[in-house]
């Protein structure tokens, strides 16, 4: 309970230090957002209006000021509006988030799909030609880009043989694509380490003893190596969940798919800063927030190694 | 893959990497120069991999991003090592607290994909290759400094330090006798295979357009620009991908080679060692 709570205390330490740093970081960059603002307006900018929209915004005030301000709105939830659409900025991510949660959803399920049977199996029967064939999945697996994958699955699936659309979302048609791609890309790394952590745990000598006791192959295999090898496999899933985040931006763009990381990445081209500063609020907090949920699973699992007192 | 000789990937490794460097200072034809009657041909003598939508030659072009995709790559890891490996020999031979300060540090660097940091870091600073490099190195180096770490506490308790200290050895000798042997390999191997994923990431963040910029032949650019061509002329896409996933695949396959080799008493029938874990 006591690294529990302290776990929660550096988890708000850490998402208000890094939010405090991006707020610095924004708002000391270089380009004006009045001048963005404007642009979008499409009118021509003189330089009485450029003032006008700087005074609303409180640009003309000192940085200290602005961040008690910015923190202010913050804990009220109000985190600014997109100067490109002048939608809540919460909002537009918020509305894009679902699309963005069934792809990596989508992508989970493959890489699991994928990865778990190859990996046992190959660790099973080592040395067969299943063995050699996961081991180059997952050699290729990680030296081609997802991008590259996508495209290619784009041209071969969406433009030679027309089964499914290569662009945008709606239906479940449009997911199967781009989670295809970013679950088998995903699932080079898990069937290596699948396999690794199940040979590891098959060579572990207290198995000896319970075999010796006259516990059946099949009961060792499932109940104590297969238990065993989940260890490795729950420890990684907490960084690997946001670099699942990461993974759906390349793919989101490269498919069209209107998820939150087309929306993040067109937001940094067009230096919306309340959309960008809103996506890395959320991100620092999710991904620590994963990394809790992770550590909490792996306790509560009696596998963790976190904390005193031991699980 | 089985039978190849060591040998064969390193002469392979080492003609490549002196190739990235040396090839574009000789190879005449500039990868700028645009020629509109040239545009969208394909492989012929003349232009071997044929010409893009500005009527650039691709081959040059390839081998000028090699510098971009790969060098800056190579670059970012290297400074990567320079500022972990320290960090690690230091909180390693301290121990206490700077040990703690220097691990709980790391974990808050740890907690961050570097893909996001790369991408948050484009939404602060506007997009460039600058940025990619600089997430990689704030996410990387606490690998590398856990890495050693856990190594130099290994050597540190050993009877072979202790003797040395005994007789008078200092900080720096211990580390350069002691410590630097130990922890050389494991870097080098950690460092080969880091190369392939940075290259991958710079990539893939040139592709959505956050990392180097148009004119520049990086690899993931040129495959971005070149994007609306795919269905009718996929040789443009097709020549700079290849060149990314044979490039990746090399240095995947020498960091295996390396660590099968340098590695080789640590652990037989592992496959992955903990720090690979780190990964995902």
């Amino acid at each position: 309970m006591k690294a529990a709570s302290r776990r929660i205390i550096s988890f708000l330490l850490f998402v208000w230090i890094f939010s405090t740093i991006s707020f610095l970081l924004i708002s000391l960059s270089p380009g004006d957002p009045a001048t963005t603002i404007l642009r979008a307006e499409d009118v021509t900018v003189t330089e009485e209006q450029l003032e006008q929209v700087r005074e609303d915004l409180g640009l003309n005030e000192p940085v200290w000021k602005q961040y008690i301000q910015w923190v202010g709105s913050f804990l009220r939830f109000d985190w600014g509006e997109s100067y490109v659409t002048q939608e809540p900025a919460l909002k537009m991510l918020m509305q894009a988030f679902p699309a963005t949660l069934s792809l990596s959803a989508g992508a989970f399920i493959v890489a699991m799909g994928v990865a778990a049977p190859l990996g046992v199996y190959s660790a099973i029967h080592r040395g067969t030609w299943v063995d050699s064939g996961a081991r180059l999945i997952s050699i290729s697996g990680a030296s081609v880009p997802n991008f590259l994958l996508g495209l290619f699955f784009i041209q071969l699936f969406a433009v030679q043989l027309g089964w499914f659309p290569s662009m945008g979302s709606g239906t479940w048609w449009h997911l199967v694509l781009p989670s295809l791609t970013l679950g088998i890309g995903m699932s080079s790394f898990y069937i290596r380490l699948i396999r690794s952590s199940f040979l590891e745990s098959m060579a572990e000598p207290s198995l000896t003893a319970v075999s010796l006791r006259g516990i059946s192959k099949r009961r060792i295999r499932w109940g104590y190596v297969f238990r065993a090898a989940l260890v490795p496999v729950f420890s990684v899933l907490g960084v690997s969940i946001s670099s699942l985040i990461g993974g759906t931006v390349v793919i989101e763009v490269v498919f069209g798919f209107p998820g939150v990381g087309s929306l993040i990445v067109d937001s940094i081209t067009r230096r919306d800063i309340p959309v960008i500063q809103c996506f890395t609020i959320l991100m620092i907090a999710g991904v620590t927030f994963i990394q809790l949920i992770s550590d909490v699973m792996l306790r509560l699992l009696g596998l963790g190694h976190y904390g005193e007192g031991g699980p | 893959m089985k039978k190849l000789p060591d040998k064969i990937y390193l002469i392979v490794v080492g003609f490549f990497l002196v190739g990235i460097f040396i090839l574009p200072l000789t190879w005449q034809v500039s990868p700028f120069t645009i020629s509109v009657t040239d545009r969208l041909q394909g492989p012929s003598l003349v232009h071997w991999l044929g010409t893009d939508h500005l009527g650039r030659n691709i081959f040059s072009r390839i081998i000028h991003g090699a510098g971009y995709t790969v060098g800056f790559s190579v670059l970012s890891i290297f400074i990567t090592a320079l500022i972990g490996v320290p960090a690690g020999i230091l909180a390693g031979v301290k121990g206490k607290g700077t040990d703690k300060f220097l691990m709980r540090l790391g974990d808050a660097f740890l907690a961050f994909p570097d893909f996001l940091l790369a991408l948050l870091l484009s939404a602060v600073l506007g997009p460039g290759l600058f940025n990619v490099i600089l997430a990689v190195i704030f996410v990387k180096w606490i690998q590398y400094s856990y890495l050693v770490r856990g190594i130099t506490r290994e050597v540190m308790q050993g009877q072979a330090v202790m003797i040395s200290r005994i007789n008078g050895s200092s900080f720096f000798s211990i580390v350069l006798y002691h410590i630097s042997p130990a922890i050389a390999g494991h870097v080098l191997v950690l460092c080969t295979t880091d190369i392939g994923k940075v290259m991958l990431l710079i990539a893939s963040l040139s592709y959505i357009g956050l990392g180097a910029q148009p004119p520049v032949p990086e690899w993931g650019a040129m495959l971005n620009e070149s994007r609306a061509y795919l269905e009718g002329h996929p040789h443009l896409l097709f020549f700079p991908g290849l060149a990314i996933v044979l490039t990746s695949l090399l240095f995947y396959i020498a960091g295996d080679k390396c660590r099968d080799r340098l590695l080789k008493d640590r652990r037989i029938e592992k496959e992955e060692t903990m720090e690979d874990r780190c990964y995902a």
